[in-house]
């Protein structure tokens, strides 16, 4: 697992922060920063979606997202209201 | 040692406070003997409950909270929750968090812990957590947060005697949980904004450190509840604080929620140690081939079909034998014994076809509801039903809907009744209202008969084609108006959203019979009550002057009055054909009948000459022993897909002779049309106006009615214009 991931960070640029989207199912990666509309990110941060966090991403559909972080699954919709950015961890 | 405060009153409350679906009401129960209602989704309860106990000598009151995620709420059930603790101030707080999901929980945690109310941790779903094979240093937790700590199991009750024993105990010594820290220069001026409201008015009886807190962050939801209650502009409070540490922390709320985490990652790391060979997950070898990307779709569809397919197979017997009872049986002798008290036949009528038909009819609603009821129940509580919405969102969304209300408009092709009832499923109300709104477009399973008879009189060779061009119609007219509603009256982007998906879990029968009866006892209490009104309404119409000739009843007079305005469609000309609308409006099977009797068609269901009510009682009996197997074999034929069954009508029938003199093929479609489009009966409007309210209702009422005019006019002219008659 972790051989993974750090394969995937030489390839794909390690520590770059980009939007939720861009990172291929499967990834795990931690969350660098939630911004957008002030409740909506208020509520993401409260239901687990924090700066810091690990998550897996499970599914990426371009907006529809479904993400792991520790034992809860959360789909997620996206829009320009709520942007989440994720980078790769660092080993 | 003092005597403990407790001790003297023998009386504790205390407050269940922690996330959605992480079992604080399965805990209550297990504790107090409740039937508090549980449910493996987030949001089960959504009003303050409470239950009582008797422990050690002591009445414990455990109010179980609506889940929340923050104290800085975002739904109503959140802010139930915030203004409990704040407001009525328990004796003490159990947060009970999942194990499994420590950090995420760890974040209300925190906010508890500020509003300085004694505090002890339940580490619920234990069972869950051991399953998966980590480890959990409780001690070191309880430790850092100077807070009791225990584990539990809600459904079995494990752990919960401890947790009465640590109930009782904190009750006597009342320490408080110690504070989250925040650096330095946050602290400071947290400080000075605690020594500046302290003794205010607005700040007494709340936590100070919380408050200041929320005035720093600028709190929108604290700000106006402080405005609300002690009508208060507090805004300015922490304005200059927040401009001092501008300099420093450039986006404060960003800083605080990365302490947070920090804070909340440092604890979660010291304490839970993951197996080194982590266990796979049945949740996700599960969801491996329920939301896969090729086996997801048709697997939802597959479960779709055979839940749709037993609802109706299963309640078809029953439904059948309900009719037969109440207006075969106790119709007929609720009829000969009126008749034998020697009463008018008008009064005989009214309560024979009136009052007992009515009650009927809303009987013969529920062995399908329950059947649906069931279905929804399992889907639900097993956790798909929230993976169905994310696997349907995608398409959804582009028509103004959303994931969830699939589920129900699909329901609404059975019946719109349970349909409307199934929109509860949808968080918003914007999203519930414009599901319901379109619902009447699904076309439900009554209207099937009228489809089968005209087709079957006139379009004969394509009868499934053009039964299939008619749902399609309703479908298109359902996106057409989604949309439209969406950019209209509920002028909103469809919003970007979060949903849970709860790991799967096997549904108790409680927990399924819980949720099938309350629903049920609530359709008959409610939409009961509006259903019987109308059926009786409508009879009065039908029936009245009793006895005259069809032409010259209130409806027969009515329809020929109003029968002009139906010119465009074509089947103006024919106040039978306008008759049948109305009656269509009690049940959609009655616009046949009715059909049958304003064109004088003979009917065949004369009673039988001799009658003997014993013989007749145990006949019911044997039917719904039959109805049992029926249903029974159903369930297993049911697998086998079998085509719509059309009930066509005899070929020759002398219904169908009146209905060719009376209509033309296109009129005959463009009657179709309008029925299609029209709210389905008086049970949909009993369900609107109970989950909506009446205005709501009335606004539906004049979409559905006024498109199933246009559209129909739209068929009926340009048909002509293309050469059809
Ligand atoms: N395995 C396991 N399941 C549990 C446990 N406690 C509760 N459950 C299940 O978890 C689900 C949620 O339980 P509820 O008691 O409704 O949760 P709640 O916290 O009251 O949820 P809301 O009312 O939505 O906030 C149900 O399916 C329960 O049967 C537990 O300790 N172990
Ligand atoms: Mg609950």
């Amino acid at each position: 697992m972790l051989a993974d991931t750090s394969l995937l960070n030489q390839t794909i640029g390690l520590g770059e922060p980009k939007t939720i989207d861009c990172f291929p199912a499967g990834a795990e990666v931690e969350i660098h920063a939630v911004s957008g509309d002030r409740q909506l990110c208020k509520r993401m941060e409260s239901m687990g979606l924090r700066p810091g966090k690990q998550v897996k991403i499970l599914k990426n559909r371009g907006r529809g997202i479904l993400l792991k972080t520790e034992n809860t699954r959360l789909a997620l919709r996206l829009s320009p209201a709520f942007v989440l950015e994720a980078v790769y961890p660092r080993p | 040692m003092t005597t403990p405060l407790v001790a003297t009153t023998g009386n504790i409350t205390i407050a269940f406070a922690g996330n959605p679906n992480v079992g604080k009401t399965a805990l209550i129960n297990a504790m107090s003997g409740s039937k508090l209602k549980v449910g493996n989704w987030p949001g089960v309860t959504v009003e303050k409950k409470e239950a009582k106990m008797q422990h050690a000598g002591m009445q414990l009151k455990l109010i179980d909270l609506p889940g929340t995620y923050s104290l800085s709420p975002f739904t109503i059930e959140e802010q139930v929750c915030r203004d409990y603790l704040l407001v009525d101030k328990p004796a003490l707080v159990v947060n009970v968090i999942e194990a499994s999901n420590l950090e995420k929980s760890l974040y209300l945690t925190q906010q508890l812990m500020e509003m300085e109310i004694p505090m002890i941790i339940a580490l619920n779903m234990w069972d869950e957590f051991e399953s998966r094979g980590y480890r959990f240093d409780i001690d070191a937790f309880s430790q850092a947060l100077n807070v009791p700590v225990t584990t539990t199991v809600g459904p079995t009750g494990k752990g919960t005697k401890e947790l009465k024993e640590l109930i009782i105990e904190r009750a006597a010594d009342t320490s408080l949980p110690t504070a989250f820290l925040y650096p330095g220069p946050i602290e400071q001026e947290v400080t000075k904004l605690m020594a500046e409201i302290d003794g205010k008015n607005f700040a007494k009886g709340a936590p100070l450190r919380w408050l200041a807190l929320k005035l720093l962050e600028h709190d929108p939801y604290s700000l106006k509840k402080i405005e609300e209650i002690h009508n208060l502009d507090v805004s300015h409070y922490g304005t200059e604080h927040r401009q001092r540490l501008s300099e420093i922390y450039p986006n404060l709320d960003k800083a605080l929620a990365q302490h947070r985490q920090q804070q909340i990652t440092r604890l979660a790391r010291q304490v839970v140690t993951a197996p080194e060979q982590p266990k796979a997950d049945l949740t996700d070898l599960t969801d491996r081939i329920l939301l896969n990307e090729w086996t997801g779709l048709p697997a939802f569809l597959g479960i779709l079909f055979v839940v749709f397919k037993l609802t109706f197979d299963i309640s078809t017997p029953f439904v059948d034998w309900i009719d037969g009872l109440v207006n075969g049986f106790l119709a007929r002798w609720a009829g000969l014994g009126l008749e034998a008290l020697s009463l008018p036949p008008l009064v005989v009528s009214l309560v024979k076809d009136g009052i007992i038909g009515g009650v009927g009819l809303v009987l013969t609603f529920v062995p399908t509801l329950m059947c649906l009821y069931l279905f929804l129940a399992l889907l639900e509580e097993s956790g798909y039903m929230a993976r169905a919405a994310f696997i349907m969102d995608r398409f959804m969304y582009r028509f103004g809907l959303h994931g969830k209300a699939f589920v129900p408009l699909l329901v609404g092709f059975g019946c719109n009744v349970p349909g409307v009832y199934a929109t509860r499923a949808l968080e918003s109300d914007t999203d519930r209202r414009i599901t319901a709104a379109v619902m009447s477009f699904m076309s439900c399973g009554a209207k099937l008969p009228i489809y089968a008879l005209f087709t079957a009189a006139f379009f004969e060779r394509s009868q499934a084609w053009v039964i299939m061009s008619l749902y399609l119609t309703g479908i298109i007219v359902a996106i057409t108006w989604a949309i439209i509603l969406r950019k209209t009256r509920f002028k909103s982007d469809i919003p970007a959203f979060v949903m849970e998906l709860p790991p799967y879990r096997f549904p108790t029968f409680k927990m399924l019979w819980a949720s099938i009866w309350l629903k049920t006892r609530a359709f008959i209490k409610q939409a009961g009550t509006v259903i019987a009104v109308s059926m009786i309404l409508l009879w009065s119409l039908v029936n009245l002057p009793y006895g005259a000739a069809p032409k010259d009843t209130v409806l027969g007079m009515s329809s020929r009055a109003v029968a002009p305005a139906f010119l465009p469609q074509g089947f103006g000309q024919h106040w039978e054909a306008v008759a049948a609308i109305l009656p269509g409006f009690m049940a959609k099977e009655m616009v046949v009948g009715t059909l049958g009797v304003v064109m004088s068609v003979q009917q065949d269901n004369e009673p039988k000459a001799d009658a003997n009510f014993t013989e007749e009682l145990k006949e019911q009996a044997v039917g719904f022993k039959d109805s049992a197997v029926t249903a029974g074999a159903a369930v297993i034929g049911s697998i086998l897909p079998t085509p719509f069954q059309i009930e066509s009508e005899k070929a020759d029938s002398p219904l169908m002779a009146g209905v060719r003199k009376t209509f033309t093929p296109l009129s005959a479609f463009a009657f179709m049309v309008f029925n299609l489009l029209l709210i389905s009966c008086v049970s949909v409007v009993g369900a609107m106006t109970q989950e909506f309210g009446g205005r709501y209702l009335g606004f539906v009422f004049l979409i559905t009615t006024g498109t199933a005019y246009v559209a129909s006019t739209l068929v009926y002219q340009i048909g002509r214009l293309l050469g059809f008659s």
